[in-house]
């Protein structure tokens, strides 16, 4: 039986605001556990930060800890259905190199599904996962 | 057969000497495109300092990073393998004591890293990888 893309995201995705602080948005992800949080502007979904983009769009540039964190968001986001097969989301990131997809269920969005999520799967060979992907091995994983 | 490490690792990441300020890490991590960089203190390899320890160790602490040195952040105790151990032992390593990335170190010198993702698709070890919680709490 193919794995659902629900069955390996992290439910109940974590936002911060885009006004709030870059600190602020490293503690959600200390306090949640978590490596990516959404940011929302005006009640919208504006994009997406991981743990990484902190670093290396802030840090690394020498934008301080109480500067806003949403212009460090990565935008065009690709999102996947709850309801399709993991197998999907793997193709997904392999196609646009990116390593975590929003998971979109009634029009809301419904979770995280992260790289890592998909590796350590029952059986990652089975949803298309190989050592070939070349993003694997670089950043946060 | 069983997989050697050096089958599956990646290159060995930038070192550093551990005096070096947390923000000099995050330009090396940018520059290079990677994610860990190795640290040494008095020529031995003490330690790995990786982009989320930056978030969580400086940025969720109120941490300047331009005075707060690599050192003092990365772990106190580091797990290295060698190139020819198997897979299994990296993937004992990784459960055991919960870390990401493990340097590979040859004659005391680092020639690669292996990462649970790499771990996790080399299909053999997937299974008994599937315990690891998706994000640790730490490393």
């Amino acid at each position: 039986m193919n794995a659902k893309v629900r069955d390996v995201m992290t439910p109940g995705p974590i936002g911060v605001d885009y006004y709030q602080s870059i600190g602020t948005a490293a503690r959600t992800m200390r306090d949640w556990g978590v490596g990516a949080v959404l940011v929302v502007s005006d009640q919208a979904l504006y994009g997406l930060v991981t743990d990484r983009d902190l670093v290396v769009r802030a840090v690394a540039e020498s934008v301080g800890p109480d500067e806003p964190v949403g212009p460090l968001s990565s935008r065009d986001l690709v999102g996947v259905n709850a309801d399709d097969d993991a197998s999907v989301a793997a193709q997904l990131m392999r196609e646009h190199a990116v390593r975590r997809l929003p998971v979109i269920e009634d029009g809301q969005v419904a979770g995280l599904v992260s790289l890592v999520d998909l590796t350590t799967a029952d059986d990652p060979a089975s949803i298309g996962l190989t050592s070939a992907m070349p993003f694997a091995r670089v950043g946060a994983g | 057969m069983t997989t050697k490490l050096r089958d599956i690792m990646g290159p060995a990441p930038v070192s550093m000497a551990a005096t070096e300020p947390v923000s000099a890490a995050a330009k090396v991590m940018k520059e290079h495109g990677i994610g860990t960089v190795l640290i040494v203190a008095d020529g031995r390899l003490s330690g790995l300092v990786t982009d989320r320890d930056i978030a969580l160790r400086v940025l969720a602490d109120n941490r300047d990073p331009a005075t707060t040195r690599v050192g003092d952040i990365c772990g106190a105790e580091l797990a290295v393998l060698g190139p020819d151990d198997d897979v299994d032992q990296a993937a004992r390593l990784v459960r055991e004591r919960a870390v990401r990335r493990i340097p590979v170190v040859q004659d005391g010198t680092p020639v690669g890293v292996v990462s649970i993702g790499d771990l996790a698709l080399n299909k053999d070890q997937a299974p008994a990888l599937s315990c690891v919680p998706a994000v640790p709490p730490d490393m």
